[in-house]
């Protein structure tokens, strides 16, 4: 599986990002695309009708994350450990479900089922941004994506995310194969991220490399990109919430 | 000579020619203004069934039909002034007035007074003599009437058998005794109902269970 | 979004080949075989839900449909058998067509079948209106909200459970076999056979259910919608006398909860 790291500095300022990308600037091998993400989280509005007494277990449910990644026209809602994966693309896959008549076309997202039919059940408590980060390889094979946060009330943090580039991709830069941040090295690359930002003077962050627990007991899927992209949002969640 | 129907004509070049009097008293206007006018009529008609059929969409079958009707009607009408006038048509004789700009517009004076069909004109009536599979060459003219004739008779039988067909299915609607009747009718309500699907449900109540779980 | 333009009838089962062969020489387009499984989901009970959002906007409770492809590998009683058209009428049984098990194992995420098509958790989710209200509408006009569930992920990760985060739980499911053919201008029309899975009765019996469809995106498109309701109306004027389509009763149409049906708005 595709390992990734999130880092999260909420006591940035909108400059930390430039200060980050000359520290980071020596290394960079190659410029990629620029992304996109925005991230919500929902509120049940609704009432248990036989009031139980563990209220704090009651409250941690209510909450709803999603996150919406952009570029992929994907998005994962979050609640309670399940995560599921949406899209507003129609693609090989989801072209079954056309071709059965279970679906219209034309899809939307989930936010906008949840903000327009839903909305009785669910209300949005924030939406944070981050339109137009930056994202470049490095020396290492490192995938490095950053974006300054935004929401209602302002700046919201600096957010990092690190990537341990695809095996296909490495092949094709097979110079780089010595020290390429695959496998245990990818805790390595890391680390030199973070030796990094402390360098500029940046020691409070929060780091997140969990992933959704994986259940046992029903027949184990393949692990996908979707699967992965569920990761990735926990860890946006995890480290954003 | 007549006073009333002497026009004078507006040649290209004036001169001494104004002079002369045209005498239209021999032009068979009136034959010739009832063949342009159904003319003008048939053209109006294939010119839109023409750009109909032209159209990314096609029309409603039945509004094609109607259409057709109509054209294949005028065309009838054409024919049937043709044969009106025809000894008139073919008696008369054109020529150029003295005062036609002969050499400025030959190429229309030639078209006009051409006797020859244009060439597309024998194409059609080639593939349409072939059409009929009728060797005109090799038979008589006496035979070829007796095919012709054949034909007529087989189309007027089949008329016949379609007005009777069509007049026993509107009595069936419409008309009560006759015993002998009465069972070809049953048989055609029997046949009829092969084809018409019956309602087995009503669709509402698939919906209502699609929608809301009510069985 | 979408607004689903639609007209409906039904026909017996005797009627089925000569409508195939109908639609096959009118409109010169070949019957395709479909399969889907619908499960559809109510509020739950034990929790109180406002009729209100925050900005005090009327919010009717509604069901969710949450449907899937169901490939025809898993229908019983076919195996080997050419897939095609001619099967439908073979499947003309009382009796579900599948193992209710099964379609329990899809929606928790326990199935083990190597068919990919089924294994993939691929689903759409949607929320569709009471269809529009008029008395001089031609043809009926129903927005659908509509998602693609691509995958769920996490411990016992499944529909069953992601629907439960949602505070909502399972009412009935069903399964729809039937053909379609794609005629001109995105006009779709189905032959549907419908089965109650918990019942394991048919809903459509002796007969089959016709819809007739177009979808237009968003509800802002009018120039799609007029064209989409011109094209239905062509093919009602086409099929007259054969099959009537006709507008059903919106009522039966409204996946709103708790709605009387005799409070009519």
């Amino acid at each position: 599986m595709v390992k990734t790291t999130i880092i999260f500095i909420d006591k940035a300022t909108p400059a930390t990002l430039v200060e980050f990308k000359d520290a980071v600037s020596s290394s960079i091998l190659s410029i990629e695309p620029s992304w996109s993400i925005e991230f919500r989280t929902y509120r049940s509005q609704i009432k248990k009708r036989i009031t139980t007494t563990n209220t704090e277990e009651e409250n941690r449910h209510k909450v709803l994350y999603s996150i919406s990644f952009l570029q992929q026209q994907r998005s994962v809602l979050l609640k309670n450990g399940i995560g599921i994966v949406t899209t507003t693309k129609i693609d090989d896959n989801s072209r079954k479900l056309i071709d059965s008549s279970s679906s219209v076309w034309y899809p939307d997202s989930m936010d906008t089922i949840i903000s327009n039919k839903l909305s009785n059940m669910w209300v949005q408590r924030q939406l944070v941004k981050g339109d137009a980060g930056e994202s470049f390889i490095t020396r290492d094979g490192l995938l490095i994506k950053c974006c300054n946060l935004f929401s209602s009330f302002g700046f919201k943090g600096l957010i990092i995310e690190l990537r341990e580039q695809d095996k296909d991709d490495d092949e094709n830069n097979n110079n780089n194969n010595n020290n390429s941040c695959h496998g245990e090295n990818f805790n390595i690359c890391v680390k030199s991220i973070i030796d990094l930002l402390e360098s500029i003077g940046i020691t409070n962050y929060k780091t997140s490399n969990e992933v959704l627990k994986r259940d046992e007991t029903t027949t184990s899927q393949p692990e996908n990109e979707n699967t992965h992209l569920c990761d990735l949002a926990y860890q946006y969640v995890t480290v954003l919430d | 000579m007549s006073a009333n129907g002497t026009i004078n004509p507006k040649p290209a070049n004036s001169g001494f020619q104004n002079d002369i009097k045209t005498d239209y008293h021999g032009i068979p206007s009136q034959a010739l203004d009832a063949v342009r006018m159904r003319l003008a009529q048939l053209i109006h008609s294939l010119k839109r069934i023409r750009d109909e059929l032209s159209k990314p969409e096609l029309p409603q079958w039945y509004s094609l039909q109607s259409q057709l009707n109509i054209t294949l009607q005028q065309l009838l009408s054409v024919t049937s002034t043709l044969e009106h006038f025809q000894e008139t048509l073919d008696s008369s004789i054109v020529y150029p007035l003295p005062q036609f700009p002969t050499t400025s517009h030959e190429n229309l004076l030639t078209t006009l007074l051409r006797k020859k069909y244009t060439p597309e004109v024998d194409d059609w009536l080639k593939a349409s003599r072939e059409a009929s599979e009728i060797d005109v060459k090799s038979l008589t003219e006496k035979k070829i009437k007796e095919i012709l004739q054949t034909d007529r008779d087989i189309t007027k039988s089949a008329l016949e058998i379609f007005s009777k067909e069509y007049e026993q299915y509107n009595e069936k609607t419409g008309k009560e005794d006759a015993d002998d009747d009465s069972n070809m009718i049953v048989d055609e309500e029997d046949r009829y109902s092969h084809y018409k699907p019956t309602k087995p449900f009503e669709v509402e109540n698939v919906l209502s269970y699609m929608y809301s779980g009510k069985l | 979004m979408v607004q689903q333009l639609s007209l409906f009838s039904s026909i017996n089962d005797e009627a089925y080949d000569l409508f195939l062969a109908t639609m096959t020489t009118s409109f010169g387009t070949a019957p395709i075989m479909f399969a889907n499984l619908s499960t559809v989901w109510k509020p739950d009970p034990n929790y109180e839900v406002a009729a209100t959002n925050t900005k005090n906007q009327l919010i009717e409770q509604t069901r969710i449909k949450v449907s899937k492809n169901m490939p025809m590998e898993m229908i019983t009683n076919i195996n080997g058998k050419i897939i095609d058209y001619k099967l439908l009428p073979t499947l003309n049984t009382d009796t579900l067509p599948i193992d209710p098990i099964l379609i329990d194992k899809i929606i928790n995420n326990q199935l083990t079948t190597s068919i990919d098509s089924v294994s993939s958790s691929n689903w759409a989710f949607a929320i569709s209106d009471i269809p529009a209200a008029g008395s001089n509408r031609k043809v009926s006009m129903q927005t659908i909200t509509e998602s693609i569930i691509l995958e769920t992920a996490g411990p016992n990760a499944s529909l069953n459970n992601f629907m439960k985060e949602l505070y909502y739980v399972s009412e009935y499911q069903y399964l729809t076999i039937g053909v379609k053919f794609h005629l001109r201008h995105n006009i779709i029309v189905e032959l549907q056979k419908v089965w109650d899975v918990n019942s394991k009765s048919q809903v459509t019996k002796n007969g089959y259910l016709i819809k007739t469809y177009t979808n237009a995106n968003k509800s802002t498109n009018l120039d799609q919608i007029n064209h989409g309701e011109q094209q239905l109306l062509n093919l009602q004027k086409d099929l007259q006398g054969y099959v009537d389509l006709k507008i059903p009763d919106r009522k039966s149409m409204d996946s709103r909860m708790e709605y009387d049906n005799n409070q009519s708005i």
